[in-house]
């Protein structure tokens, strides 16, 4: 226990040190083009004016009044993180945006639940951190198993054996497929010795499963 | 984004030579503002050649809204400078705006009888002394052409850079009454490195380390690594991509993550096609390699080069320990015109050719999901999803045993229909319908809901949800309510939820459960791309309560 606990604060600790060093080059200066990263874009279709972006004598920066008003000038608007986001993410040598666009999120982002969620991912997630919110546990309300009671004080991980690599399919809602180790550890009475395998509903109650109740 | 500015770029020429709007005495010239002075002073992007004058009346579209107002006070060949009448404004650079201007300067230049030279015209006359360039040289040599088009820098080129994000979260639960606890500590990152061996290619390491306790299991750590990859090509001057190590597999992310290599080619007309071989992680949480083995090869054709109609076909064979295990069938299409519906889909097909005891056909449709969706130019939309999933009977590793009666009948199928409406610019109504049915039983939920924005506060929004489901082994009906604010500093909101649920097979006091549930989030984005988000949820029901807290912390860089 002591050790594992250790690890898990040195894995902190690992994790505020590697956030307060870790910047790309030219972190912070958002807009700015990289001498190294060149013209993605071809300019031969630009606006005459180089001026409304560059520096003069500092062609491989950007002004630094220059502002792209994404949604006016694109009709998209980049909201939360997005804002901050630099422009090769999203701009860059895959391909024409439009192909990505028309993606949706999935035009960018890689699809951890590999197409079994569909692709409207705002139910689930936000723009800003993408951490799922607790939006998740409402919407398993619509679902045949809503949660009640200390259901809803379970982590994802624990039904959904593949939470934690995006795999959030449905499940098989019989008792035993989640309660299986409860299953294996109940001797007393011996639950698989006497053959009570099933109909949990019998002794126990969704709300307190260790402790069964008389009927 | 190139499209973006030949829009933009289209849009000034054209404006510059003249069409756009117009009537019978003007025409309207759209100008750009390229330099703010102080006192309200400008310099705009159009000038003398686009038949600007002094006094001319223009107007600054500022992006947040209003309109400036003001004058050409100086005239040169290609920029004016313009007074605004509000001396303290300050529009940024690259605001638009927009000037009138008599038709009959641009009909001045149209007639060749005004514009040629004549003998008594001592203006024409005049020889003009030569324009001297003022800008100092940068960087030019004598030979180098002076306007010429930049070849761009491919990817093996560039400097290497790197993007990603290192996070870590923790949440700590605990049911004091019946004396169960769930708790969780993760802390990772999912970084990429582009162009780390100056070759064009993108690193990518996304692990993390976790430490669970429960009270039915042991406490466990784990360190979990969802990719460790190295991606080579797939841009738009390198057709073949290849993906080494551990990776979700590109083109047909269906086929799941792989330890092991993949290749594809993107055709001339966009098609792609394209092969993998390696062993598949087990479908949990332990990921766990070199049990399984797979081959797969798919196909995706597309209708044009945006991609927005295609058709994907694939095929994995699997193999657990050399054992000939799963043979599956994958097809995918995708409709996503500009406008009007969407249609996507993905449907498994598993194939049984005698090896799997728990199936009686040869062939299975394991899982699909087909999706009709249409957003609407008012913010309505509407999704229609229909689920269906079957057990395929595989021999690779899963943690949860499913007896082999189950996996040969266990099936679930959903129809879920999700709309929503906004009516007037602050109130949003949503609405959600589900059926659905398995091997034994079938139900359904219904749920609707208000969000109203500026109820209690001006950056706020206050939602009332009403839900009703029949459920598998429960009925449940309840209301939520919860209110809370955006700003630019940070986010929170409280929700408060009331549900009734009666369990169906318990005797009469054990059967209903009144469960209040509160809670409560706070999300806070910081400088230098860090995130924080923290959370308390409680729940009472049955005389007992469930407590949990949680945060999430997260660096973007």
């Amino acid at each position: 226990m002591r050790r594992k606990t250790m690890i898990a604060v040195a894995c902190f600790a690992l994790f505020l040190v590697f956030g307060c060093v870790a910047t790309s080059p030219g972190d912070g200066a958002l807009h700015r083009w990289w001498s190294g990263l060149g013209p993605v874009l071809p300019h031969d279709t630009f606006p005459a004016d180089c001026n409304m972006c560059h520096m003069g004598r500092k062609w491989n920066e950007l002004r630094d009044e220059f502002y792209f008003d994404h949604a006016r000038e694109t009709g998209h608007a980049l909201n939360g993180a997005h804002a901050s986001a630099k422009c090769l993410r999203c701009h860059n040598d895959r391909g024409p945006i439009e192909v990505f666009q028309s993606k949706g999120c999935a035009g960018c982002h890689e699809d951890v639940h590999q197409r079994t969620l569909g692709n409207d991912c705002s139910k689930c997630h936000d723009e800003q951190t993408w951490h799922a919110s607790k939006m998740v546990v409402d919407k398993h309300a619509t679902t045949r198993f809503p949660l009640a009671g200390a259901h809803l004080a379970v982590a994802c991980h624990r039904c959904h054996e593949g939470a934690l690599v995006g795999k959030f399919r449905p499940i098989d809602s019989n008792c035993a497929t989640c309660h299986d180790r409860d299953l294996q550890r109940a001797v007393n009475p011996p639950h698989i010795g006497l053959g009570w395998t099933d109909r949990c509903d019998r002794c126990h109650v969704p709300t307190q499963w260790n402790q069964a109740r008389t009927r | 984004m190139t499209s973006i500015f030949r829009v933009l770029a289209a849009t000034c020429i054209v404006a510059a030579a003249l069409p756009g709007q117009q009537d019978e005495t003007g025409i309207l010239v759209m100008f750009r503002v390229t330099s703010v002075q102080p006192r309200g002073r400008l310099v705009i992007d159009r000038g003398e050649t686009d038949k600007l004058e002094e006094g001319d009346s223009v107007v600054v579209l500022p992006r947040d809204g209003g309109r400036l107002s003001g004058r050409v006070t100086r005239i040169e060949a290609r920029t004016a400078v313009v007074e605004l009448d509000d001396k303290n404004a300050a529009p940024p650079v690259g605001t638009r705006g927009e000037v009138w201007l008599p038709k009959l300067r641009f009909a001045r230049r149209a007639d060749p009888e005004r514009a040629r030279p004549t003998a008594d015209d001592p203006v024409q006359n005049e020889p003009r002394p030569p324009a001297e360039w003022q800008n100092p040289d940068e960087e030019w040599k004598p030979g180098m052409p002076l306007l010429t088009r930049v070849r761009p820098v491919r990817p093996e080129n560039r400097t290497w850079s790197m993007t990603g994000r290192a996070f870590a979260s923790s949440q700590l639960s605990h049911v004091p009454h019946a004396g169960s606890h769930n708790s969780w500590f993760r802390s990772g990152a999912d970084v990429t490195f582009q162009n780390p061996f100056h070759n064009g290619g993108d690193l990518r390491v996304d692990g993390e380390l976790n430490y669970k306790t429960s009270y039915s299991e042991d406490r466990a750590s784990d360190l979990l690594v969802r990719r460790a990859a190295y991606t080579l090509g797939g841009t738009r001057y390198a057709r073949d991509r290849f993906d080494f190590g551990r990776f979700l597999q590109h083109d047909l992310s269906e086929f799941g993550v792989m330890d092991g290599v993949a290749w594809s080619r993107r055709r001339e007309n966009g098609h792609r096609f394209g092969a993998s071989l390696g062993f598949l992680p087990e479908p949990n949480d332990d990921f766990r390699s070199f049990k399984d083995f797979q081959l797969s090869a798919h196909y995706q054709w597309v209708a044009d080069e945006y991609e927005r109609v295609s058709l994907t076909g694939g095929f994995q064979k699997t193999f657990h320990y050399g054992k000939a295990d799963r043979d599956l069938l994958l097809a995918r299409f995708s409709v996503t015109p500009e406008e009007g519906w969407e249609f996507y889909g993905t449907t498994w097909i598993d194939l049984y050719t005698g090896n799997d005891p728990a199936k009686k056909h040869f062939i299975e449709l394991t899982q699909a999901l087909l999706v009709a969706a249409r957003r609407y130019d008012d913010g309505s939309g509407l999704d229609i999803s229909l689920w269906h999933q079957m057990f395929p009977d595989v021999l690779a590793n899963v943690k949860r045993y499913m007896p082999p009666n189950r996996i040969a009948s266990d099936r679930h199928d959903r129809l879920t229909v999700n709309a929503w409406l906004p009516r007037g610019d602050d109130t949003m109504l949503r609405g959600t319908a589900v059926l659905w049915n398995d091997e034994d039983e079938s139900g359904g939920s219904l749920e609707f809901g208000i969000d109203k924005q500026r109820l209690l506060f001006d950056d706020g929004s206050t939602g009332f949800v009403f839900y009703a489901a029949d459920a598998a082994f429960e009925s449940a009906f309840g209301a939520l309510v919860r209110t809370g604010r955006r700003t630019d500093a940070s986010r929170w909101e409280v929700s408060y939820d009331f549900g009734y649920h009666h369990r169906v097979g318990f005797p009469a006091d054990f059967a209903d459960i009144f469960q209040h549930r509160l809670f409560g989030e706070y999300e806070m984005p910081m400088d230098g791309g860090w995130d924080l988000r923290g959370w308390a949820d409680t729940n009472l029901f049955d005389g007992d309560v469930s407590i949990a807290v949680g945060f999430w912390i997260q660096k973007r860089f």
